[in-house]
């Protein structure tokens, strides 16, 4: 049977994909400052436009206030 | 030994399918592999081959006072398959009785198989929780579809123990994409960080008699599948 070296990499703990691709964790990792206030605002803005399009999701996530963005795309016209 | 089990979040998700892949998959990286349909639907045997009149297994055995261990099939060396059998509904309300007054059975029947698989897995059903009291379970995925009843049964969901693992994935559907981007940040560790994609090679294969890894190898759907076999030697390495 072929040896597939994706069985092989297992040694340490891998951080998931998902882990490797967050740069803002890795750079408070880096910096040794997990308290770091940063918001990602055009993660969250693609968040909310996500939970715009769809009613159902927009109805589920005010029962989920955990998500919820604190964000929101600006409105030029009514900054002063 | 290490167990693992797959259970839909709702009907028709492609359960059964993703297991016996996944088993098929665990095997072709040298593990020896014991599949368990524990769903009266019986359909997990018909992936390995198994005549649709063959009415043996685990719990048609229980009822018929013979030994469970003498019903499972040799697909390949170090491949194995115990189906359920064929049962009327009574019959398998009595396993159902049977299972809710000895939750240990499993652990009992998982020690005695220890020494012979390196995986067993479990096709567990929906809404049967005499047939989900399986024993020790290290890695226990709960399978959905980027759909809004979903995301509905998840936030209603009580099991949070459970992994999510995104099956017939379509990446050109918005909602769905909007629905892995929401899940992401909602779920984080807990959703896998791969995808089962949508890929009709998935139900040919049944048809076909065979896991879709035998069935149509380089397919996406097989790759996918591989890819979370290897995710799973990658959590037991891990536990251990």
């Amino acid at each position: 049977m072929a040896a597939l070296p994706t069985a092989l990499q297992v040694k340490a703990r891998v951080k998931s994909r998902a882990d490797r691709a967050d740069d803002i964790a890795l750079l408070k990792q880096e910096l040794e400052l997990p308290e770091l206030e940063y918001v990602d605002i055009s993660a969250q803005i693609e968040l909310q436009k996500a939970l715009n399009r769809w009613p159902l999701l927009e109805e589920m996530e005010r029962l989920q206030p955990a998500v919820q963005p604190r964000v929101h795309q600006a409105d030029f016209d009514k900054l002063p | 030994m290490t167990a693992l089990s797959l259970r839909g979040l709702r009907g028709g998700v492609g359960t059964s399918s993703l297991l016996a892949a996944t088993g098929q998959a665990l095997h072709r990286l040298g593990e020896r592999v014991l599949l368990v349909d524990m769903c009266p639907e019986n359909l997990l045997r018909l992936h390995f081959n198994v005549d649709v009149s063959e009415p043996g297994g685990w719990a048609r055995a229980m009822i018929d006072g013979v030994a469970w261990n003498t019903q499972a099939w040799d697909v390949e060396p170090g491949l194995s398959v115990l189906p359920y059998g064929r049962l009327k509904l009574e019959e398998q309300d009595q396993i159902e009785q049977r299972l809710l007054s000895e939750p240990m059975l499993w652990d009992r029947r998982q020690a005695s198989l220890a020494e012979h698989f390196d995986w067993i897995l479990f096709d567990v059903p929906l809404r049967l929780p005499g047939h989900a009291h399986i024993g020790p379970c290290a890695l226990r995925l709960r399978i959905v579809e980027a759909d809004a009843a979903c995301h509905v049964l998840i936030q209603q969901d009580e099991s949070s123990g459970e992994h999510l693992l995104i099956n017939r994935f379509d990446p050109v559907s918005q909602l769905q994409r909007d629905l892995l981007l929401i899940w992401s940040k909602q779920y984080g560790a807990r959703l896998l960080p791969l995808t089962v994609h949508l890929d009709e090679a998935m139900r040919e294969a049944l048809a076909f008699k065979k896991p879709v890894g035998t069935y149509a190898e380089s397919s996406l759907a097989a790759q996918d599948v591989l890819s979370l076999a290897t995710w799973c030697l990658t959590r037991r390495s891990e536990a251990e």
